[in-house]
């Protein structure tokens, strides 16, 4: 069996970017025009990659150079202009932890939807109902809506579900930035767990520690170009490097 | 020819291969928010069509009761009908410009979306045929063979509505006017059926515009041939809404999938 997870070959994207407000003349004009009064903007180019079985990719890079329009295609959120996405596994995403949550149903509720958007089913998860709640710290609370509680607690309950999965391959974006400093160390033994048993993640984050504590290998993502690529230790200190060259000048 | 294999491709991976517990846990979820904080809940859904068929009973009455021995059974299924049509689409095609979050930050199937929405207004229509049936089973008009034809034509009536959710939603992503554009045709769809008037009882011209212009109509006449006929069913009429049904679901789906991707990036 092959031990590649993803190989992504000159994969593109391009965005029509309006140029002015649309107005019902100004769409007749464009229209009749052909222009449609819109203008390219190439958020990725010419990305190629290959991520194997067990390997932790961390995708880096500062606002607005493609790293969340790579992972919405890799999940097939969009889709692509140009190149190859060739995935050999299903993969799971969490890119914002309150998608598939439901502010007006109680916890017990969003257990089982949010469990669902991420591939668990009723069964699978009545059985584990229980221990969510524990983990989660919500067994007093889990026949109130969700929109009583803090989001602290609504993103380690929405966590706290999704680590009951079972995934091969995770994809998520900046999805711890908003737990406490406890429920960000309890989630780290999440990923302790990912990075003992061999499962294959892609990671989009700006936490630098976070990355070289549990990535293998990084890409530098600058302009929807890659800049960089290779192992994450040393593609986060070039990063940084820089990060830190720009701040002095 | 690619298109089309499109098409039948997505529709399959809908319905065999993406994760259908989900669907059921959207449809669930959508069922208990939706009637959130309301005192009178579903019933609400019920006061709107009752009213409506109070005013244009009392109005309307006088004219039709002579000639129309079940004219409140006829008149109540043209508001029944005519009021799915107008509302599951004014309801769902802000579906995705609503779940934006959802539409761009998950795998969640876009479909999804719209058949858990949709799902609402379905069962308050299927209840509001159901009511139907039993009136017209206590006036003594019930056929078995009326009943069994029923079902496809529910079926392919809900297809015809899913499409134009589907369109409509995806258009909507891309240019709001199209809920002006539906709020104005859904009022005149009352007027342009025969929901409390005959298709005999206009001129000609009319009647072969209501008819032949108005995708809502041929069905209309087909559920009251089998719900309160009193005669064999035309079968011209129901093969005419069969292929509307099929011919505005799939071009309704297809124009989903032709503009998902302009319509997802500007939702």
């Amino acid at each position: 069996m092959s031990n590649i997870c993803l190989k992504v070959d000159n994969l593109s994207k391009r965005f029509f970017i309006r140029k002015e407000r649309l107005t019902t003349f100004g769409l007749l004009k464009h229209l009749a025009s052909k222009g449609y009064g819109c203008r390219e903007f190439w958020a990725l180019r010419d990305i190629s990659f290959t991520l194997n079985r067990g390997e932790r990719l961390a995708i880096i890079g500062a606002n607005g150079s493609g790293k969340t329009t790579l992972v919405r295609i890799l999940s097939g959120i969009y889709s692509k202009t140009g190149g190859q996405v060739e995935f050999k596994c299903d993969p799971s995403v969490v890119f914002s932890f309150w998608i598939g949550l439901n502010m007006n149903l109680s916890v017990m509720d969003n257990i089982y939807l949010f469990g669902a958007v991420h591939g668990m089913d009723r069964n699978f998860l009545k059985s584990r109902v229980d221990a969510i709640l524990e983990v989660a710290a919500l067994k007093d609370f889990c026949f109130s809506p969700l929109k009583f509680l803090s989001m602290g607690q609504i993103q380690w309950l929405a966590l706290t579900v999704f680590f009951e999965g079972l995934f091969e391959l995770l994809i998520f974006d900046e999805t711890l930035r908003f737990l406490d400093k406890s429920s960000a160390e309890k989630s780290m033994v999440y990923f302790d767990k990912i990075a003992n048993s061999g499962k294959t993640l892609i990671a989009v984050s700006h936490d630098m520690e976070f990355i070289k504590k549990y990535c293998t290998s990084a890409i530098w993502l600058d302009n929807g170009c890659i800049r960089r690529q290779g192992e994450a230790a040393e593609v986060v200190a070039a990063y940084e490097q820089l990060s830190n060259n720009l701040q002095e000048s | 020819m690619k298109a089309l294999k499109n098409l039948f491709l997505r529709l399959h991976k809908t319905v065999f291969r993406y994760n259908r517990y989900l669907l059921v846990e959207l449809t669930r979820a959508s069922f208990k928010v939706h009637d959130y904080n309301s005192a009178l809940g579903l019933s609400w859904s019920l006061i709107s069509p009752c009213l409506i068929f109070l005013v244009l009973y009392i109005i309307f009455n006088i004219h039709f009761s002579q000639s129309m021995r079940f004219y409140p059974l006829y008149l109540l299924l043209g508001v029944i009908v005519t009021n799915f049509f107008v509302t599951a689409p004014s309801y769902m095609l802000r579906v995705f410009y609503d779940n934006r979050e959802i539409v761009l930050n998950s795998t969640i199937p876009r479909e999804y979306l719209i058949l858990s929405g949709m799902a609402i207004h379905l069962y308050k229509f299927l209840i509001e045929m159901g009511i139907i049936w039993i009136v017209s089973i206590f006036c003594g008009l019930f056929k078995f063979s009326s009943f069994l034809l029923f079902f496809p034509l529910l079926a392919l009536y809900v297809g015809m509505v899913l499409g134009i959710c589907f369109a409509l939603a995806s258009f909507y992503c891309l240019i709001r006017d199209v809920e002006h554009m539906w709020m104005m045709f859904s009022r005149l769809f009352f007027f342009v059926t025969p929901v409390f008037y005959t298709l005999e009882g206009i001129r000609p011209l009319a009647r072969a515009m209501v008819y032949w212009l108005n995708p809502l109509t041929p069905f209309l006449v087909s559920f009251r041939e089998l719900i309160i006929g009193t005669t064999a069913p035309d079968m011209l009429v129901y093969g005419h809404s069969v292929l509307l049904g099929l011919l505005f679901f799939f071009l309704g789906y297809g124009a989903f999938i032709f503009f998902e991707d302009a319509a997802m990036e500007n939702a």
